[in-house]
């Protein structure tokens, strides 16, 4: 019963609830007022009775008194008036039926002998015996039977209560039908609308607030699910998007330098083959080249791990207290290549007493790398950068300074994003994943330090500055 | 359940007192005898002249409240010694009643009743002027009574006895009679 309510729709369950509610309340306000009703027209009935008893009673004392049975009977004839009233006797002191009266048409046994002060209901009749009392003296006793139409007063009740119940639950589901409207339809509507976007996947469908109760709620709450949703869809596309491209990217990157290391495989055996005059100057050089590949693959590779431990949340830092200066040494040796090849002019202002930090010396020398490639990469050959290591308070400052092609406020937003590209083409003229930068800002704050990129615009270069924290440093700054 | 024996034990009640007064008081026949003999008609007609009692109004010089009701039978032995038996020693409202032999000479002063038994219609129509000017009811027993003067007569109809009232008799002796006892009267007559 109670499964078959749950499977039904709001609609058909509002619906039962209202009509049963109504019924309970009318029955229990029909059996109620019944109940009372029988009392009260039974107490009334009687009372009625009793009250003609005494009438006849008292009028026939003297018919009684005057042992006048034919002046009785008269008296008793004037309850024909009351068709209810089927018999009736007057019976004198010592019990002795008097006088009698039978309704036309009818046979009913009167009591031979006058009882006791009493009433009683017998089938359908009421039967009543009242004294008849002469100034304290029981002088004689009244019968009266009459039809006790009890049973036609409830069948009279029972329709009437039947019709109303009957009108009040049509109106009631009339009514309801209206109501209905007012609380389902918001309702519905979101369910209509959550059955479109299922079978659409169209995710920018909303659901109207109508109301502002719980159910525009719902509907303000539904709404902002599908923009959650909406926007969590939106950054897997855009994730996506840019894991394609940098599947792209990473099989470009990795295609690149095979050309080169054929290139010079081809020059080692050639010159080997045909003992060409200066084999081992052009040997030296291919070797030389082949070796700056392969680093460079190395070096992607090594990036491509690290992304992975990113993602995994593996990175881990092998900390200790390091001086700063041979950091930076190692790291401008790395880049030094580079610098050289595109013409760029570095310059460095490095602090003169020690700076000692709590860091991975690798991956302290990596975030410089990453910073001065950056700077040499998206700068113009023949560019300049600035190195400026410098400490306030407590903190180390790293500043790299490019004149290079600078960023616009998209880019600024988005510089530290993984797989984010300032040209994302793959004719473009610099080599790498786009994972640099946010390497390297997971590696600044792994170190506690923070990194931030600045930019007047595109055109006017760049500034990226790492801040972390020192463990002792003397000194200032000078120039080198 | 409980109830039903209540019931039964009260219907049962007075049926076992009966047998009990029966059973344990000596001469019991001879007062189920005595129930069951027919009342004559003396004794009737004594029980309905104390019933009369109870519908006839005096004024209040003939009778003061309290003042005793002084019944007096003329001329019939019989009736006087029921109307003895039946009345003497008992009170109409608050007044106590005597019962008195009256004489055809005797004066009615003080008298509020008089029964004349004699059928003699001399002796009625004398005692009617008498007991008018006295303001005492006059109740009689014989033919055409009424016309002689008297306010109230009885009469012999299928064994039973009645009534009959003369109201202009019964206005003029200064008295009035309750419209009970009229309802209930054989013939009702209003003399000039």
């Amino acid at each position: 019963m109670i499964q078959r309510f749950v499977g039904r729709s709001v609609r058909r369950k509002l619906m039962m609830i209202i009509g049963a509610a109504i019924f309970f309340a009318l029955f229990v306000n029909g059996l109620a007022l019944l109940i009372y009703d029988v009392d009260s027209y039974s107490a009334s009935w009687l009372n009625d009775l009793q009250s003609q008893a005494e009438v006849v009673g008292r009028a026939s004392i003297p018919a009684i008194e005057f042992d006048d049975p034919h002046a009785a009977a008269s008296n008793l004839q004037l309850l024909s008036i009351r068709p209810t009233i089927l018999a009736a006797a007057i019976y004198d002191g010592s019990g002795q039926r008097f006088a009698e009266f039978q309704l036309t048409n009818v046979v009913e046994t009167i009591p031979s002998r006058a009882g006791p002060a009493s009433h009683w209901i017998s089938g359908s009749k009421i039967n009543l015996f009242q004294p008849i009392v002469d100034r304290g003296r029981v002088i004689g006793t009244v019968f009266i039977r009459a039809r006790y139409q009890l049973s036609d007063r409830i069948t009279g009740y029972l329709a009437i209560s039947g019709l109303v119940t009957l009108l009040s639950l049509v109106a009631a589901l009339l009514l309801s039908l209206w109501f209905q409207r007012l609380f389902t339809a918001p309702i519905i509507s979101i369910a209509e609308i959550a059955r479109r976007i299922r079978a659409t996947r169209n995710f920018h469908l909303r659901a109207e607030a109508t109301t502002e109760d719980e159910v525009g709620y719902l509907a303000t709450s539904f709404n902002a699910m599908l923009e959650e949703v909406t926007r969590a869809a939106d950054q897997l596309q855009l994730a996506d998007r840019r894991k394609d491209e940098f599947l792209a990217t990473l099989a470009h990157e990795l295609r690149n330098p095979l050309a080169p290391l054929r290139n010079g495989l081809d020059i080692m055996r050639v010159t080997r083959e045909r003992q060409v005059p200066g084999a081992a100057l052009a040997i030296e050089r291919a070797e030389a080249m082949m070796d700056r590949q392969i680093r460079q693959i190395s070096r992607l590779v090594d990036d491509l791990l690290d992304v992975s431990r990113i993602s995994t949340g593996k990175l881990l830092l092998k900390c200790e207290l390091v001086e700063l200066a041979p950091v930076i040494a190692t790291a401008l040796e790395t880049v030094d290549a580079l610098f050289e090849s595109r013409h760029h002019e570095l310059v460095c202002h490095l602090p003169d007493d020690p700076v000692y930090v709590n860091a991975d010396p690798t991956r302290l020398s990596q975030i410089i790398i990453n910073l001065l490639n950056n700077a040499a990469k998206y700068t113009a050959p023949g560019g300049r950068a600035v190195l400026r290591v410098s400490v306030a308070g407590d903190e180390l400052s790293i500043e790299v300074t490019d004149n290079g092609v600078g960023l616009d406020q998209v880019g600024l937003e988005k510089i530290f994003d993984m797989f984010h590209q300032v040209d994302a083409s793959l004719e473009r003229e610099t080599a790498g994943l786009g994972v640099g930068l946010t390497l390297t800002r997971t590696l600044v704050e792994l170190h506690q330090g923070t990194i931030r990129a600045q930019s007047e615009g595109l055109g006017h270069g760049s500034r990226f500055e790492v801040v972390m924290p020192i463990v002792a440093h003397v000194g200032a700054s000078r120039a080198q | 359940m409980p109830r039903a024996f209540k019931r039964l034990f009260i219907a049962l009640r007075p049926l076992a007192v009966a047998w009990l007064v029966c059973f344990l008081a000596p001469g019991c026949e001879a007062l189920a005898q005595s129930a069951s003999v027919p009342p004559t008609e003396a004794s009737v007609r004594a029980a309905f002249l104390y019933r009369f009692l109870d519908y006839v109004e005096w004024d209040r010089g003939h009778l003061e409240p309290g003042q005793t009701i002084v019944i007096a039978v003329l001329g019939n032995d019989e009736m006087l010694d029921e109307v003895q038996r039946t009345i003497a020693g008992r009170r109409s409202h608050e007044h106590p009643i005597e019962i008195r032999k009256l004489s055809a000479g005797d004066d009615l002063t003080g008298v509020q009743v008089v029964y004349v038994g004699t059928p003699s219609s001399a002796a009625i129509a004398a005692m009617a002027k008498r007991a008018m000017a006295a303001s005492a009811l006059l109740v009689t027993n014989a033919e055409n009574a009424l016309a002689l003067g008297s306010d109230i007569n009885f009469v012999e109809t299928d064994g039973h006895v009645r009534f009959e009232v003369d109201l202009g008799n019964v206005e003029r002796s200064g008295l009035r009679l309750g419209s009970g006892m009229l309802s209930v009267a054989l013939r009702v007559r209003n003399s000039s």
